[in-house]
């Protein structure tokens, strides 16, 4: 039986903000050839990890908000490689680069809070260092905007894109979880793991509940990782990959790094033997490698980015 | 949950750089070839010499100074399939004693061994391009290692994966033709002698490296110099020096005047400053005044989340 989800809890007063996101969010799905809304998704389960993290209040509200709005740089600029299959060149990567701060511009421009402006501007940030468009690196980020990251992330890994095809759950939370402690916040990662695990523990009991099937059939096991690591508390069993057979699940090369998902050229051909590997992170792709002269256009005049101060001037230029 | 967000200070120092708010800025001004006295991470280092610019990077920590000889200063070496297995081979075999053994009191049992036999492997790599980015993708792997409390050990990785890993998504090594350097010098010196039309320079905070020190994120200088003593001796000699840690607002002042009177030979200053509450942008923006005049105060307000502050970049010619 088909059950409504519950609409997201933004305060009556917030509420026309969210709904206007999420007709943009829409637009901005249809420009990025999504079949599934993207940013709903996000929203909820940024709903879920937020609560985990006790946010309540106009902070839980401006994070959905990004949530929701993270991409609104994305439907500014409309570029034809977001629905391109193969990996972007330097020169659209720093372009794709862009999208953040474009974001941060958008949602000035919708009187959105500063708090949201912030977490779009920063959702790309590596936990590493290594994200754009500032560099941030640990608790240096916001925490909204690590959830953002995580979510981002695993709701595009699991979503049908224009150039692959969605990620088995399983898959996607083995690469969410390799990606701790070097994109990703490996705590905001545990919460989310555990989150997933309880979900599918509650869809087993209930599919126990109404097949009726022995107990033991829907078993939940973990599987340890061959090696030095330590055992991965990832389950080996879900209703779309069975039963574990012992062998390690190949995982299509796939990118975390953005959300378009495309991943940018990669290094020697002889270190390329990793199915897991990677969207090389932020400072990685110069423009001018193959395109010497042009101008870099990650970080070019944006409106309202730098505003410049008249000379000798005391009264520097707000901000947004 | 909620006890989770009030944990301690990261291991490594948080970067009080904002550098899509630096470059915005730095893309708009006319120069050739920059001088970095302060370097740190050589982030904003790596762009500049992307968009062609001739690139002075120092910085008184020798990790940051591998950093910039593997991104800024390298013109197109890289790590092979042949020092990959040199380096890693061993990596975990458990020495008698650790070489490093202030590493034991850094990482775990394992995570030590593993850095202490990789230093010494990256030791034996024949090029120093080589060892530069052996060492800038360890420094990567060492944040890594210590972005896990033992609660969460189950999620981490083992290193030497993660060291492939950033071999695989290193950036860009790219020779701009032109004569890219990467010092490890006293900050007043190395901008006593440098050639260049724009200085880029963020001060040291007022509590100086001892804080560095202090807070445990000196491990990367640790690790990079195979011992504590040297990088002991450096933090103790900096008295009269920009870094040592001071007191007051005055003398932090007179420090950054000295330097500035000493960068006086470079033609335009380009100033990033964040204030903490210590020192305000109108302060600095005076003592600049003293030197040359202050063209443009470019400003980005962070100061609505926690942690974030009003960031500026001053400029003067």
């Amino acid at each position: 039986m088909f059950t409504p989800e519950p609409p997201l809890p933004f305060p009556p007063g917030e509420r026309a903000m969210a709904d206007r996101l999420i007709q943009l969010a829409a637009e901005t799905d249809r420009i990025e050839g999504y079949d599934q809304p993207h940013a709903t998704a996000l929203a909820r389960l940024t709903l879920v990890l937020a609560n985990e993290f006790e946010m309540y209040g106009p902070d839980l509200t401006a994070l959905l908000f990004a949530a929701l709005g993270h991409d609104l740089g994305v439907r500014k600029w409309k570029r034809p490689y977001l629905l391109r299959s193969g990996p972007l060149s330097w020169e659209e990567t720093l372009d794709l680069w862009r999208h953040p701060i474009l974001g941060e511009q958008q949602a000035a421009e919708l009187h959105l809070p500063r708090h949201t402006q912030l977490l779009i501007r920063w959702h790309h940030e590596w936990w590493n260092g290594q994200g754009y468009p500032d560099g941030l690196a640990e608790s240096a980020i916001p925490l909204g905007a690590r959830i953002l990251r995580v979510a981002d992330t695993y709701c595009a890994l699991t979503a049908d894109r224009p150039y692959r095809e969605a990620l088995d759950p399983l898959e996607a939370e083995q690469i969410v979880a390799d990606q701790a402690g070097i994109e990703f916040d490996p705590m905001v990662v545990e919460v989310l793991l555990a989150y997933l695990q309880q979900e599918r523990e509650r869809r087993a009991a209930e599919m126990i509940e109404q097949t009726g099937l022995p107990e033991d059939a829907l078993e939940i096991g973990f599987a340890e990782e061959p090696g030095l690591a330590p055992p991965l508390l990832l389950p080996v069993f879900s209703e779309t990959t069975g039963p574990d057979t012992g062998e390690p699940e190949p995982v299509p090369p796939t990118s975390t790094a953005a959300d378009p998902g495309h991943s940018p050229g990669e290094a020697d051909e002889d270190t390329l033997d990793d199915p897991l590997d990677l969207a090389p992170p932020l400072l990685s792709t110069p423009s001018e490698v193959t395109y010497p002269g042009e101008e870099l256009a990650l970080l070019e005049d944006l409106p309202g980015e730098t505003p410049a101060v008249p000379h000798d001037g005391e009264k520097e230029e707000e901000g947004r | 949950m909620r006890a989770h967000l009030l944990r301690p200070a990261s291991a490594s120092p948080s970067p009080r750089r904002w550098l899509g708010f630096e470059l915005n800025i730095l893309r708009r001004l006319k120069f050739s070839t920059i001088a970095i006295p302060f370097s740190g991470q050589p982030d904003l280092d790596w762009y500049l010499k992307f968009w062609g610019k001739e690139v002075h990077s120092n910085d008184l920590c020798q990790w940051a100074w591998w950093m910039a000889r593997a991104y800024v200063e390298n013109r197109d070496e890289r790590l092979g399939g042949e020092q990959i297995t040199q380096l890693l081979e061993e990596v975990y075999v458990p020495p008698r004693r650790l070489d490093n053994p202030v590493l034991s009191r850094i990482f775990n049992e394992l995570d030590a061994v593993w850095f202490d036999n990789l230093r010494g492997a990256i030791e034996r790599l024949d090029s120093p391009y080589h060892q530069a980015l052996a060492i800038s993708h360890a420094l990567m792997v060492g944040v890594y290692s210590l972005s896990f409390p033992p609660e969460r050990n189950n999620l981490k990785r083992p290193l030497s994966d993660v060291f492939r890993q950033y071999i695989r998504q290193q950036r860009e090594i790219h020779d701009n033709g032109r004569s890219n350097r990467g010092s490890n010098r006293e900050a007043t010196e190395f901008i006593a002698q440098v050639e260049a039309d724009l200085m880029f320079t963020r001060f040291p905070s007022p509590e100086g490296y001892a804080a560095w020190s202090c807070s445990g994120a000196d491990w990367k200088e640790i690790w990079v110099r195979g011992t504590s003593a040297e990088w002991e001796a450096l933090r103790v000699n900096r008295q009269g020096r920009l870094g040592e840690t001071v007191l007051s607002k005055g003398y932090y002042l007179e420090l950054v005047a000295q330097f500035l009177g000493t960068a006086r030979r470079i033609p335009m200053w380009a100033i990033a400053h964040t204030e903490d509450g210590f020192l305000s942008i109108a302060e600095l923006a005076t003592l600049v005044r003293e030197f040359r005049r202050v063209e443009a105060i470019y400003h980005k307000d962070f100061s609505e989340v926690v942690g974030g502050h009003n960031t500026y970049l001053l400029i003067a010619r």
